[in-house]
């Protein structure tokens, strides 16, 4: 097989990504098959993906302004990190707009934004409204363009932590979706076809914004002000400083006008009618 | 505390939004939340009134409110302080 380079451009950032024989391939494929490539920004990162001799095993080189990392693992375990240092990669150059950290679905062509930071339960969120009828866009980017009243989603497999199978096992049967998922100790990614066999799509309208945060045993559903969407929105905020005044005056904006919601949630039960009345 | 001028930092932008504020700090930043009665306060950190002053304007605007205002103002100002807000 010959070798092969993909670019991934989001949100104004690019990154390249090669790859020289089958099972590396099938790796690449599984993480950016919905990947966002359009787009004209030179790369300011390489990766490299090959197997490495017999077995499961594999080795990622990241090339970045002259420094070459070489890391080695498992499918599952290189998938991984091919999949965080891309989105740090492409967090990292981005401009043109906001980029925040977030989930995102749509309902009926409107789009959800769940913006967190690690640990809020943004994925296992996601998920499980994915289950519910709720398209999937992504369990961790979403950009909105300068002035723009719509959102471009970073589609990717979920990567969810192993205590969320357990609070998923309602929801989602992790044996009869196998095919679609890379397991590794302590986590999986769950590729979106699991979810849904049609491409997402490349953009929604941002119609709603709601906070959540994970606390067992409690729920509340409370309306934002502006200047608290303001606020919050900012701590989600990934790319303020590649922004003039630090994306502030965007992000004002979409506090204006956007509604915004912050949800504290015990279980699951007690939050699918709220979010499915919101549209 | 009560004769402290405190004294609005001027490199502080002001996005008010209805009745409260978020102040941004384009050199750090930063940004501040301030509710209704918070943004009020700022505003009154004019270097010219004192805390005492502030207390006595807001407890003259609202009597209802009297017994928690000088706390209010008080922790509020410490709050902006804390945050280099305020000079």
């Amino acid at each position: 097989m010959q070798s092969v380079e993909i670019r991934v451009c989001y949100a104004g950032s690019a990154v390249a990504i090669g790859y020289g024989d089958a099972p590396s391939a099938r790796i690449v494929e599984f993480l950016f098959r919905d990947a966002p490539s359009g787009g004209h920004v030179p790369p300011h990162v390489s990766f490299h993906l090959s197997s490495a001799g017999p077995g499961d095993r594999f080795m990622l080189r990241q090339k970045q302004a002259g420094s070459v990392v070489n890391t080695g693992g498992s499918a599952a375990v290189v998938a991984e990190i091919l999949l965080g240092e891309t989105c740090h990669a492409l967090a990292d150059r981005s401009q043109g707009g906001v980029l925040f950290h977030a989930a995102a679905l749509a309902w009926g062509g409107q789009g959800l934004l769940l913006p967190g930071t690690i640990a809020a339960g943004k994925t296992t969120l996601a998920l499980w409204l994915a289950r519910r009828g709720f398209q999937y866009l992504t369990d961790e980017m979403a950009f909105v363009p300068c002035g723009a009243g719509h959102f471009q989603p970073f589609t990717r497999p979920l990567n969810l932590k192993h205590p969320s199978r357990e609070v998923l096992r309602d929801s989602f049967d992790f044996e009869r979706h196998a095919a679609h998922i890379l397991s590794a100790p302590g986590y999986d990614l769950v590729s979106p076809r699991a979810l849904d066999p049609h491409p997402p799509p490349a953009q929604a309208r941002l119609s709603r914004i709601v906070f959540p945060r994970y606390r067992p045993g409690d729920f509340s559903f409370e309306p934002l002000t502006p200047a608290q969407a303001g606020l919050a929105l900012m701590e989600c905020l990934t790319n303020a400083r590649n922004l003039p005044d630090h994306g502030f005056p965007e992000v004002a904006r979409l506090a204006r006008a956007v509604p915004a919601y912050r949800m504290t949630y015990g279980s699951f039960a007690q939050i699918a009618e709220t979010l499915e009345g919101l549209f | 505390m009560a004769s402290n001028k405190p004294r609005r930092r001027p490199d502080y932008r002001l996005e008010p939004m209805d009745q409260e504020l978020l102040l941004f700090h384009p050199e750090r930043g930063t940004v501040l939340y301030c509710n209704e009665t918070a943004a009020l306060i700022w505003q009154l950190c004019d270097g010219q009134r004192t805390v005492e002053e502030i207390v006595a304007l807001l407890v003259e605007a609202y009597p209802e409110a009297a017994d928690s205002i000088t706390g209010d103002v008080e922790a509020t100002v410490r709050e902006f302080t804390a945050h280099g807000a305020l000079e």
